[in-house]
Protein backbone atom coordinates (compact mmCIF):
# COMPACT_ATOMS: atom_id res chain seq x y z
CA UNK A 1 0.00 0.00 0.00
CA UNK A 2 1.40 3.37 -1.03
CA UNK A 3 0.97 6.22 1.38
CA UNK A 4 -0.96 9.27 0.12
CA UNK A 5 0.59 12.71 0.30
CA UNK A 6 -0.48 14.96 3.14
CA UNK A 7 -2.63 17.08 0.84
CA UNK A 8 -4.42 13.92 -0.31
CA UNK A 9 -4.88 12.84 3.28
CA UNK A 10 -6.35 16.24 4.08
CA UNK A 11 -8.86 15.87 1.24
CA UNK A 12 -9.73 12.35 2.39
CA UNK A 13 -10.18 13.66 5.92
CA UNK A 14 -12.66 16.26 4.70
CA UNK A 15 -14.55 13.71 2.64
CA UNK A 16 -14.52 11.03 5.33
CA UNK A 17 -18.11 10.11 6.25
CA UNK A 18 -17.20 10.25 9.93
CA UNK A 19 -16.50 13.94 9.50
CA UNK A 20 -20.01 14.51 8.20
CA UNK A 21 -23.04 14.61 10.43
CA UNK A 22 -23.34 10.94 11.37
CA UNK A 23 -23.55 11.28 15.14
CA UNK A 24 -26.88 11.11 16.86
CA UNK A 25 -27.98 14.70 17.47
CA UNK A 26 -28.88 15.91 20.94
CA UNK A 27 -32.44 16.86 21.77
CA UNK A 28 -33.52 19.23 24.54
CA UNK A 29 -34.16 16.45 27.01
CA UNK A 30 -30.82 14.65 26.54
CA UNK A 31 -28.81 17.84 26.76
CA UNK A 32 -30.74 18.93 29.84
CA UNK A 33 -30.02 15.60 31.49
CA UNK A 34 -26.31 15.87 30.70
CA UNK A 35 -26.11 19.40 32.08
CA UNK A 36 -28.08 18.50 35.19
CA UNK A 37 -25.95 15.44 35.90
CA UNK A 38 -22.69 17.36 35.30
CA UNK A 39 -23.81 20.23 37.50
CA UNK A 40 -24.71 17.72 40.18
CA UNK A 41 -21.39 15.93 39.77
CA UNK A 42 -19.38 19.14 40.04
CA UNK A 43 -21.44 20.32 43.00
CA UNK A 44 -20.97 16.92 44.65
CA UNK A 45 -17.22 17.20 44.19
CA UNK A 46 -17.22 20.63 45.84
CA UNK A 47 -19.61 19.55 48.56
CA UNK A 48 -17.55 16.45 49.28
CA UNK A 49 -14.73 18.73 50.34
CA UNK A 50 -17.12 21.03 52.18
CA UNK A 51 -18.72 18.19 54.17
CA UNK A 52 -15.28 16.79 54.99
CA UNK A 53 -14.18 20.15 56.39
CA UNK A 54 -17.50 20.63 58.20
CA UNK A 55 -17.35 17.14 59.72
CA UNK A 56 -13.84 17.85 60.99
CA UNK A 57 -15.01 21.17 62.45
CA UNK A 58 -17.95 19.54 64.23
CA UNK A 59 -15.70 16.82 65.59
CA UNK A 60 -13.11 19.31 66.83
CA UNK A 61 -15.67 21.68 68.36
CA UNK A 62 -17.66 18.86 69.98
CA UNK A 63 -14.53 17.38 71.50
CA UNK A 64 -13.13 20.70 72.68
CA UNK A 65 -16.51 21.88 74.02
CA UNK A 66 -16.76 18.68 76.01
CA UNK A 67 -13.25 19.23 77.40
CA UNK A 68 -13.97 22.89 78.26
CA UNK A 69 -17.28 22.11 79.97
CA UNK A 70 -15.99 19.11 81.89
CA UNK A 71 -12.45 20.19 82.73
CA UNK A 72 -12.63 23.97 82.20
CA UNK A 73 -12.03 24.69 85.89
CA UNK A 74 -8.37 24.14 85.19
CA UNK A 75 -7.00 27.29 83.51
CA UNK A 76 -4.47 25.51 81.28
CA UNK A 77 -7.07 23.08 79.99
CA UNK A 78 -9.52 25.93 79.39
CA UNK A 79 -6.98 27.94 77.39
CA UNK A 80 -5.83 24.93 75.39
CA UNK A 81 -9.47 24.14 74.51
CA UNK A 82 -10.21 27.73 73.46
CA UNK A 83 -6.94 27.94 71.50
CA UNK A 84 -7.89 24.76 69.62
CA UNK A 85 -11.28 26.23 68.71
CA UNK A 86 -9.90 29.59 67.64
CA UNK A 87 -7.22 27.94 65.57
CA UNK A 88 -9.70 26.23 63.28
CA UNK A 89 -12.15 29.08 62.63
CA UNK A 90 -10.14 31.56 60.51
CA UNK A 91 -8.09 28.93 58.76
CA UNK A 92 -11.09 26.92 57.69
CA UNK A 93 -12.93 30.02 56.47
CA UNK A 94 -9.92 30.91 54.34
CA UNK A 95 -9.56 27.34 53.11
CA UNK A 96 -13.19 27.15 52.02
CA UNK A 97 -12.96 30.54 50.30
CA UNK A 98 -9.91 29.43 48.36
CA UNK A 99 -11.52 26.13 47.49
CA UNK A 100 -14.68 27.84 46.27
CA UNK A 101 -12.57 30.12 44.10
CA UNK A 102 -10.87 27.11 42.55
CA UNK A 103 -13.75 24.67 42.22
CA UNK A 104 -16.96 26.62 41.83
CA UNK A 105 -15.97 29.72 39.93
CA UNK A 106 -13.64 27.89 37.59
CA UNK A 107 -16.08 26.57 34.94
CA UNK A 108 -17.92 29.86 34.46
CA UNK A 109 -14.80 31.93 34.07
CA UNK A 110 -12.48 29.48 32.58
CA UNK A 111 -13.55 28.22 29.21
CA UNK A 112 -14.77 31.07 27.11
CA UNK A 113 -12.85 32.81 24.40
CA UNK A 114 -9.47 31.96 25.85
CA UNK A 115 -6.67 30.40 23.89
CA UNK A 116 -5.52 26.95 24.86
CA UNK A 117 -2.35 28.46 26.32
CA UNK A 118 -4.25 31.01 28.42
CA UNK A 119 -6.68 28.35 29.61
CA UNK A 120 -3.91 26.00 30.77
CA UNK A 121 -2.07 28.90 32.43
CA UNK A 122 -5.24 29.87 34.28
CA UNK A 123 -5.90 26.30 35.39
CA UNK A 124 -2.36 26.00 36.70
CA UNK A 125 -2.52 29.35 38.49
CA UNK A 126 -5.75 28.40 40.27
CA UNK A 127 -4.51 24.97 41.28
CA UNK A 128 -1.07 26.25 42.30
CA UNK A 129 -2.57 29.06 44.37
CA UNK A 130 -4.86 26.69 46.26
CA UNK A 131 -2.09 24.13 46.73
CA UNK A 132 0.37 26.72 48.07
CA UNK A 133 -2.24 28.00 50.50
CA UNK A 134 -3.17 24.46 51.56
CA UNK A 135 0.46 23.59 52.25
CA UNK A 136 0.95 26.70 54.41
CA UNK A 137 -2.33 26.00 56.17
CA UNK A 138 -1.30 22.43 56.92
CA UNK A 139 2.19 23.47 57.98
CA UNK A 140 0.67 25.69 60.65
CA UNK A 141 -2.41 23.68 61.60
CA UNK A 142 -1.01 20.18 61.91
CA UNK A 143 1.73 20.78 64.51
CA UNK A 144 -0.38 23.26 66.47
CA UNK A 145 -3.53 21.15 66.62
CA UNK A 146 -1.53 18.00 67.32
CA UNK A 147 0.34 19.82 70.08
CA UNK A 148 -2.93 20.95 71.67
CA UNK A 149 -4.39 17.45 71.28
CA UNK A 150 -1.38 15.77 72.88
CA UNK A 151 -1.28 18.33 75.70
CA UNK A 152 -4.97 17.80 76.50
CA UNK A 153 -4.76 14.02 76.24
CA UNK A 154 -1.81 13.82 78.62
CA UNK A 155 -3.27 16.45 80.92
CA UNK A 156 -6.61 14.65 81.24
CA UNK A 157 -5.73 10.99 80.94
CA UNK A 158 -2.07 10.47 81.84
CA UNK A 159 -1.16 11.01 85.50
CA UNK A 160 1.45 13.75 85.72
CA UNK A 161 0.60 15.17 82.30
CA UNK A 162 3.29 16.13 79.80
CA UNK A 163 5.42 17.64 82.54
CA UNK A 164 6.17 14.22 84.01
CA UNK A 165 6.03 12.30 80.70
CA UNK A 166 7.88 14.49 78.21
CA UNK A 167 9.34 11.57 76.22
CA UNK A 168 5.94 9.88 75.86
CA UNK A 169 4.36 13.18 74.86
CA UNK A 170 7.04 13.88 72.26
CA UNK A 171 6.77 10.36 70.81
CA UNK A 172 2.97 10.63 70.64
CA UNK A 173 3.28 14.04 69.00
CA UNK A 174 5.81 12.80 66.44
CA UNK A 175 3.84 9.64 65.59
CA UNK A 176 0.63 11.62 65.14
CA UNK A 177 2.32 14.28 63.00
CA UNK A 178 4.09 11.59 60.92
CA UNK A 179 0.77 9.79 60.29
CA UNK A 180 -0.91 13.03 59.25
CA UNK A 181 1.98 14.08 57.03
CA UNK A 182 2.02 10.69 55.29
CA UNK A 183 -1.70 10.77 54.50
CA UNK A 184 -1.57 14.42 53.40
CA UNK A 185 1.39 13.74 51.13
CA UNK A 186 -0.52 10.92 49.46
CA UNK A 187 -3.53 13.16 48.94
CA UNK A 188 -1.40 16.05 47.70
CA UNK A 189 0.42 13.84 45.23
CA UNK A 190 -2.82 12.57 43.73
CA UNK A 191 -4.89 15.74 43.84
CA UNK A 192 -2.29 18.47 43.30
CA UNK A 193 1.22 17.41 42.34
CA UNK A 194 0.25 15.05 39.53
CA UNK A 195 -2.28 17.47 37.97
CA UNK A 196 0.24 20.32 38.31
CA UNK A 197 2.90 18.19 36.61
CA UNK A 198 0.46 17.43 33.79
CA UNK A 199 -0.32 21.13 33.33
CA UNK A 200 3.38 22.05 33.44
CA UNK A 201 4.11 19.38 30.83
CA UNK A 202 1.42 20.91 28.61
CA UNK A 203 2.91 24.38 29.07
CA UNK A 204 6.34 22.98 28.23
CA UNK A 205 4.91 21.79 24.94
CA UNK A 206 4.03 25.40 24.12
CA UNK A 207 7.54 26.57 24.86
CA UNK A 208 9.29 23.66 23.16
CA UNK A 209 9.58 25.24 19.72
CA UNK A 210 9.34 28.95 20.51
CA UNK B 1 -31.05 26.43 34.73
CA UNK B 2 -31.34 23.64 32.20
CA UNK B 3 -34.80 24.83 31.09
CA UNK B 4 -33.21 27.83 29.49
CA UNK B 5 -31.22 25.89 26.91
CA UNK B 6 -31.75 27.83 23.72
CA UNK B 7 -32.87 26.14 20.53
CA UNK B 8 -30.20 27.94 18.59
CA UNK B 9 -27.55 26.52 20.91
CA UNK B 10 -28.77 22.95 20.38
CA UNK B 11 -28.95 23.47 16.63
CA UNK B 12 -25.41 24.79 16.51
CA UNK B 13 -24.12 21.99 18.73
CA UNK B 14 -25.78 19.33 16.57
CA UNK B 15 -24.50 20.94 13.39
CA UNK B 16 -20.93 20.84 14.72
CA UNK B 17 -21.14 17.67 16.78
CA UNK B 18 -18.46 15.99 14.67
CA UNK B 19 -15.92 18.41 16.19
CA UNK B 20 -16.43 17.02 19.69
CA UNK B 21 -16.41 13.41 18.47
CA UNK B 22 -13.21 13.84 16.48
CA UNK B 23 -11.41 15.51 19.38
CA UNK B 24 -12.53 12.65 21.64
CA UNK B 25 -11.30 10.07 19.15
CA UNK B 26 -7.90 11.74 18.80
CA UNK B 27 -7.32 12.25 22.52
CA UNK B 28 -8.88 9.18 24.12
CA UNK B 29 -8.62 5.50 23.32
CA UNK B 30 -10.91 4.31 26.09
CA UNK B 31 -14.64 4.30 25.27
CA UNK B 32 -15.68 5.27 28.81
CA UNK B 33 -13.25 8.19 28.81
CA UNK B 34 -14.64 9.31 25.46
CA UNK B 35 -18.23 9.23 26.74
CA UNK B 36 -17.29 11.02 29.91
CA UNK B 37 -15.28 13.75 28.22
CA UNK B 38 -17.96 14.21 25.55
CA UNK B 39 -20.48 14.96 28.29
CA UNK B 40 -18.01 17.28 29.98
CA UNK B 41 -17.58 19.09 26.66
CA UNK B 42 -21.34 19.59 26.36
CA UNK B 43 -21.43 20.92 29.91
CA UNK B 44 -18.52 23.31 29.30
CA UNK B 45 -20.07 24.48 26.02
CA UNK B 46 -23.36 25.17 27.78
CA UNK B 47 -21.61 27.03 30.64
CA UNK B 48 -19.54 29.14 28.25
CA UNK B 49 -22.24 29.80 25.65
CA UNK B 50 -23.43 33.04 27.24
CA UNK B 51 -20.00 34.52 26.82
CA UNK B 52 -19.84 33.54 23.15
CA UNK B 53 -20.10 36.92 21.45
CA UNK B 54 -20.20 35.73 17.83
CA UNK B 55 -16.98 37.51 16.88
CA UNK B 56 -15.53 34.16 15.80
CA UNK B 57 -17.38 31.35 14.03
CA UNK B 58 -19.35 29.02 16.29
CA UNK B 59 -17.23 26.10 15.06
CA UNK B 60 -13.97 27.90 15.98
CA UNK B 61 -15.33 28.67 19.43
CA UNK B 62 -16.50 25.07 19.80
CA UNK B 63 -13.04 23.77 18.83
CA UNK B 64 -11.55 26.03 21.46
CA UNK B 65 -13.84 24.91 24.29
CA UNK B 66 -13.68 21.21 23.35
CA UNK B 67 -9.89 21.23 23.03
CA UNK B 68 -9.49 23.04 26.35
CA UNK B 69 -11.69 20.41 27.96
CA UNK B 70 -9.99 17.42 26.32
CA UNK B 71 -6.46 18.59 26.97
CA UNK B 72 -7.01 19.25 30.68
CA UNK B 73 -9.32 16.30 31.29
CA UNK B 74 -8.12 13.99 34.01
CA UNK B 75 -8.70 10.31 33.43
CA UNK B 76 -10.02 8.20 36.25
CA UNK B 77 -6.93 6.97 38.06
CA UNK B 78 -7.42 3.23 37.69
CA UNK B 79 -7.52 3.34 33.90
CA UNK B 80 -4.09 4.89 33.71
CA UNK B 81 -2.65 1.66 35.03
CA UNK B 82 -3.48 -0.12 31.78
CA UNK B 83 -0.74 -0.43 29.23
CA UNK B 84 -1.31 1.57 26.06
CA UNK B 85 -2.29 -0.45 22.99
CA UNK B 86 0.50 -1.64 20.74
CA UNK B 87 0.53 -2.04 16.96
CA UNK B 88 -0.42 -5.71 17.26
CA UNK B 89 -3.62 -4.81 19.13
CA UNK B 90 -4.74 -2.85 16.10
CA UNK B 91 -5.11 -6.11 14.21
CA UNK B 92 -8.16 -6.95 16.30
CA UNK B 93 -10.10 -4.08 14.78
CA UNK B 94 -12.51 -4.93 11.96
CA UNK B 95 -10.83 -4.44 8.62
CA UNK B 96 -11.73 -1.11 7.06
CA UNK B 97 -13.89 -1.23 3.95
CA UNK B 98 -11.44 0.54 1.63
CA UNK B 99 -7.87 1.73 1.36
CA UNK B 100 -9.04 5.28 2.03
CA UNK B 101 -10.76 4.24 5.25
CA UNK B 102 -7.67 2.29 6.22
CA UNK B 103 -5.49 5.33 5.67
CA UNK B 104 -7.82 7.57 7.64
CA UNK B 105 -7.82 5.04 10.48
CA UNK B 106 -4.04 4.97 10.38
CA UNK B 107 -3.97 8.75 10.38
CA UNK B 108 -6.16 8.81 13.51
CA UNK B 109 -3.87 6.26 15.17
CA UNK B 110 -0.75 8.19 14.15
CA UNK B 111 -2.22 11.46 15.48
CA UNK B 112 -2.97 9.71 18.77
CA UNK B 113 0.79 9.15 19.26
CA UNK B 114 1.56 12.90 19.13
CA UNK B 115 1.95 15.14 22.19
CA UNK B 116 -1.28 16.91 23.23
CA UNK B 117 -0.60 20.30 21.68
CA UNK B 118 0.55 18.84 18.36
CA UNK B 119 -2.63 16.74 18.23
CA UNK B 120 -4.66 19.93 18.49
CA UNK B 121 -2.64 21.69 15.78
CA UNK B 122 -2.87 18.88 13.22
CA UNK B 123 -6.55 18.32 13.94
CA UNK B 124 -7.30 21.99 13.29
CA UNK B 125 -5.16 21.89 10.15
CA UNK B 126 -6.97 18.83 8.80
CA UNK B 127 -10.27 20.56 9.54
CA UNK B 128 -9.12 23.24 7.14
CA UNK B 129 -8.78 26.05 9.65
CA UNK B 130 -6.41 28.83 8.63
CA UNK B 131 -3.11 29.43 10.43
CA UNK B 132 -4.71 32.53 11.93
CA UNK B 133 -7.61 30.53 13.35
CA UNK B 134 -5.23 27.86 14.68
CA UNK B 135 -3.19 30.64 16.25
CA UNK B 136 -6.33 32.17 17.82
CA UNK B 137 -7.39 28.85 19.30
CA UNK B 138 -4.03 27.66 20.60
CA UNK B 139 -2.34 30.93 21.52
CA UNK B 140 0.73 30.15 19.39
CA UNK B 141 2.02 32.66 16.86
CA UNK B 142 1.18 32.04 13.18
CA UNK B 143 4.82 31.42 12.33
CA UNK B 144 5.12 28.95 15.18
CA UNK B 145 2.04 27.11 13.91
CA UNK B 146 3.70 26.87 10.47
CA UNK B 147 6.98 25.58 11.87
CA UNK B 148 5.23 23.04 14.06
CA UNK B 149 3.04 21.80 11.22
CA UNK B 150 6.06 20.97 9.08
CA UNK B 151 7.49 18.90 11.91
CA UNK B 152 4.17 17.27 12.79
CA UNK B 153 3.59 16.21 9.18
CA UNK B 154 7.04 14.61 9.09
CA UNK B 155 6.34 12.77 12.36
CA UNK B 156 2.98 11.56 11.07
CA UNK B 157 4.44 10.39 7.77
CA UNK B 158 7.10 8.44 9.63
CA UNK B 159 4.49 6.91 11.94
CA UNK B 160 2.15 6.00 9.09
CA UNK B 161 4.93 4.44 7.02
CA UNK B 162 5.85 2.35 10.05
CA UNK B 163 2.26 1.19 10.32
CA UNK B 164 1.94 0.45 6.61
CA UNK B 165 5.16 -1.58 6.74
CA UNK B 166 3.95 -3.42 9.82
CA UNK B 167 0.63 -4.28 8.16
CA UNK B 168 2.41 -5.48 5.05
CA UNK B 169 4.73 -7.69 7.12
CA UNK B 170 1.76 -9.14 9.01
CA UNK B 171 -0.16 -9.84 5.80
CA UNK B 172 2.78 -11.62 4.10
Amino acid sequence: MKMSTFEELKKMWGANPENAQVHKPYDHKTLENIIKSRTKKNMKKSMHYFWGALFLQILVYALLSHVIVKYGADTKTLFAGIAGMLLYIPLNILLMKKFKQMAILKPAQGNSGRTLFQYILQQRALLQSFYTFKKRYELLLIPLSTGIGVFLTFKLFVPGGIEENPTGAIITFLITVAGMVASIRLENKKSFEQPLNDLNRLLDEFQAEE
Amino acid sequence: MADSIEDVFIQQINKNLGIAHKICRVYFTDADDRDDVLQEMMYQLYKSYRSFDGRSKFSTWMYSVCLNTAITYRRKGIKQKYEPLTLSHDQLVDPPSSNKDEEINMLFEAIATLPSLNKAIILLYLEDLSYEEISDITGLSKSNVGVRLVRIKKDLEREMKKRIKYNEDVNL
